[in-house]
């Protein structure tokens, strides 16, 4: 096996385990930390796609600012920490969980084996930054509508938060 | 607006005024002392002497102990140790008379009989003092210098232990208060405070000098 | 295998100009390696260059926190360490071994696991800032190579990205010692971290705005060629965003007047309160070395790199240089700390919230501003006149404001005479 294909599966096992482990642990804080491992693996997961920026992207966006404000939540919010994760559902709630977790699966094979993926044939001169055609996909191509649209409703997240801290304290 | 950007400005400035007043402190000199190293902090102005009257270290002046034992018996902790032995002519003999202590005033005390009336002493005058103990020599002091005289009572014991435990001593100063000779005292300079041993049996002081009894 | 390293700036190859980074240098000077391991000849060099900053960051704080000590002592006429070695160099050292056989406890009823952990998770992430700075550069045969482990195409974004990772371990920190102080510190550090990395991120935008590149050799390229051409005097409104992220730089490294994280009056000493032997050490690792990155940042940015002062002649340039300024940055930060009392909570985020992310974005807009009044090429003396004119009289207006008040302070800072 080669290093990168023993680095790849690294990778994505830890993605797996620490999801597994984020949904099956009883304590919420070690939930919350083993998410950071998800996270983190799927940033080098997109490094081996040659997506560097968005690699640094979603560290700096889930990792530095999500996922701390996911354990602001838990930390100040909730006194009792550990709580137990029971699994015991109704008959017809499990084939519910069943059909519609399968027709998820369905979906994404779909999308996954559908998707004309680039697969690169050689190794692209790392020069060349991602940073540009991302940049130049976004503010002069097509994705310029998307990324406004974005940007206006994170503004509205905003100022609606303005609002509400702003709103009690006249109180 | 206006009052907005003048705050940031005033911010800037302030602690840049700050930051020049700080530098500047930065070569002005130090005030430490480095002490068991530097002893120059006694001369500076902002040293506090040690006040007269300190308790510290205790110091015996054998020549003028008599070996009452009174500072033995008084001690709280039981720290002073003092082993004596009478002379060898039998009942009545003693190792000398009684005598005059002379005081003076920068605290060195001599020992003899002042020739003359000792309770009255004139001013600007020579006192000749008869040192007998150990040497026998006179020495002339002016009555000017002299704090106060003091008798000495006769001494009929030779002293074979004169011990104090410092490690033990708790400083109340009762030893010197009961001594009739006023030998015993408390160090009240610098070295009356500094005399840490990394032996504790190192701070058993002996004070008999056995070539006073030759 | 280089499909996944190669996006690490190419191993030893050429990125960015014609200069190499330190694993190329160490290729070029190390002998070769026995037949078998040629396969992995630059993987092993990248290794070794990533050993070589691993073995020197942690002895960065063995000077700074002497430093720190030495220049709190001046400040406050004092002397400082005095004993171990001559004007106790010697100090740090002491302190480092009795940490290191010192007990390491682990509170009884903390979480063992996060708890060792965490000190771990903050001095990797801090160690990874130190990847992508370029410390130096040395010319060998028509070849340059420069002092940087991986020249990464989005080297400033890299470092960002891993510094705001911090913030984690310092929670696991505080949470896994089951303790007020620890909990309460490490809320706010978090807090402050999140709230400052605006701001500097902000501020580092406008920068970028100027060179357009986010590699870092890219950036200390364009500064070449003497004082006049460091970024922070392209434009006036650079010389802003500077000052804008070194007081973030300080807040985000949670130091005086920003030290709430830390509040020994109120927090006893905030998220590593129940840390002792080894792992506090590694957490004083972790702050002296991100003191020392942010610096090296600031001066990557701003200060022209490794380049040095004069065109063509080589004052305070190359490793030295580059050393002596990150030095010079975080003096100015030890002197900041003795200078200035800690905030209030409230007094933080008001700075943070209300001025320092105003002005940057209002940095933002000049800048490109700026650039579209004056030409995109900010090395041009087209642009770069009226920059220059604007930053000398801005700074004389404000020096002769400080002149004028620090001799009105004189008469209340003469010391009072001992009675």
């Amino acid at each position: 096996m080669e290093v990168s294909e023993f680095v790849f599966y690294l990778f994505a096992l830890l993605t797996v385990v620490s999801a597994l482990a984020v949904v099956t642990l009883p304590n919420v804080v070690h939930a919350a930390f083993s998410l950071m491992v998800t996270l983190f693996s799927v940033a080098g997961l997109y490094v081996f796609l040659q997506a560097d920026f968005l690699a640094a992207t979603q560290v700096i966006v889930y990792v530095g600012g999500i996922l701390v404000l996911i354990l602001f939540g838990v930390l100040m919010t909730s006194s009792k920490l550990v709580m137990k994760v029971s699994i015991e559902v109704s008959m017809w709630q499990m084939f519910g969980g069943i059909f519609v977790s399968s027709a998820l699966l369905a979906v994404l094979l779909l999308l996954t084996f559908e998707t004309p993926w680039n697969v690169l044939s050689e190794v692209v001169d790392s020069s060349d930054s991602t940073v540009e055609q991302i940049g130049i996909a976004i503010l002069q191509k097509k994705f310029l509508l998307p990324f406004e649209v974005a940007s206006i409703i994170l503004l509205i997240a905003l100022i609606g938060a303005v609002f509400i801290s702003r709103a009690e304290e006249q109180e | 607006m206006v009052g907005y950007i003048s705050n940031i400005y005033v911010g800037v400035y302030t602690v840049l005024v700050g930051m020049v007043i700080t530098f500047k402190q930065m070569f002005k000199p130090r005030v430490t002392h480095q002490y068991p190293y530097q002893y120059e902090f006694e001369r500076k102005d902002n040293y506090r002497e040690i006040p007269i009257g300190n308790r510290g270290q205790l110091h015996n002046r054998v020549e003028d102990c008599i070996v009452c034992n009174k500072c033995a018996q008084i001690c709280p902790v039981d720290c002073i140790y003092i082993d004596s032995r009478k002379p060898s002519g039998g009942r009545g003999a003693k190792l000398w008379e009684s005598m005059n202590v002379v005081h003076l005033k920068d605290r060195k005390q001599i020992i003899g009989i002042v020739e003359g009336d000792t309770k009255k002493i004139e001013p600007d005058t020579e006192i000749t003092i008869n040192q007998t103990v150990p040497t026998g020599q006179t020495r002339k002091v002016s009555s000017n210098d002299v704090d106060r005289i003091v008798e000495r009572k006769k001494v009929t014991f030779y002293m074979d232990r004169f011990d104090i435990d410092m490690a033990l001593c708790m400083y109340c100063g009762l030893c010197t208060e009961v001594c009739p000779t006023e030998c015993l005292t408390m160090v009240d300079t610098l070295q009356g405070i500094e005399y840490s041993e990394f032996d504790r049996a190192n701070l058993n002081y002996s004070f008999v000098k056995p070539e006073l009894y030759k | 295998m280089r499909q996944f390293f190669g996006i690490f700036g190419n191993l030893s190859e050429v990125t960015v100009g014609s200069s190499k980074p330190l694993a190329g240098l160490l290729l070029e000077i190390l002998p070769p390696l026995p037949a078998f391991l040629e396969e992995y000849e630059q993987l092993l060099a990248m290794i070794t260059a990533c050993g070589i900053f691993v073995g020197v960051v942690p002895l960065i704080p063995l000077v700074l926190v002497l430093a720190e000590r030495k220049v709190s002592a001046f400040i406050q006429d004092r002397t400082g360490p005095m004993r171990v070695g001559p004007w106790g160099i010697l100090q740090t050292l002491a302190d480092g071994v009795k940490l290191l056989f010192k007990e390491d406890l682990i509170p009884p009823y903390g979480d063992r696991v996060l708890f060792r952990l965490a000190p771990y998770i903050i001095v990797c992430f801090s160690l990874a800032a130190f990847v992508a700075i370029p410390f130096g550069a040395i010319d060998l045969g028509d070849e340059r190579y420069v002092f940087i482990v991986s020249n990464l195409n989005i080297g400033i974004f890299y470092i960002l990205a891993v510094s705001s990772v911090i913030v984690i371990g310092i929670i696991m920190a505080g949470w896994a010692s089951n303790s007020k102080w620890s909990l309460l510190g490490s809320l706010r550090s978090a807090a402050q971290m999140v709230s400052y990395e605006i701001p500097v991120g902000l501020s580092i935008l406008s920068v970028i705005m100027v060179v357009q590149t986010l590699n870092m050799q890219g950036i200390v390229d364009q500064q070449d060629g003497g004082l006049h051409s460091w970024l922070i005097f392209r434009t006036p409104f650079s010389f802003i965003a500077f000052f804008v992220f070194f007081i973030s730089a300080i807040a985000e490294v949670n130091r005086t007047p920003f030290d709430l994280p830390e509040a020994e009056s109120e927090l006893v000493a905030g998220f590593h309160t129940e840390y002792s032997g080894m792992r506090f050490a590694l957490f004083f690792i972790a702050e002296y070395a991100n003191m020392f990155a942010v610096c090296a940042i600031a001066v990557t940015l701003f200060l022209g790199g490794w380049q040095g002062v004069l065109p063509g002649i080589d004052i305070l340039g190359g490793l030295p240089g580059f050393v002596f300024k990150t030095l010079f940055l975080v003096f100015v930060m030890m002197w900041i700390r003795w200078t200035l009392p800690r905030l209030r909570v409230d007094q933080l985020m008001n700075l943070c919230w209300k001025y320092l992310i105003p002005v940057s974005f209002f940095n933002i807009l000049g800048v490109g501003i700026w650039m579209l009044i004056f030409g995109a090429d900010t090395m041009d003396m087209k642009s770069l006149g009226p920059s220059l004119v604007v930053i000398v009289i801005a700074v004389f207006i404000l020096l002769k404001q400080v002149f004028k008040g620090v001799s009105g302070t004189k008469r209340e800072t003469t010391p009072v005479p001992s009675s």
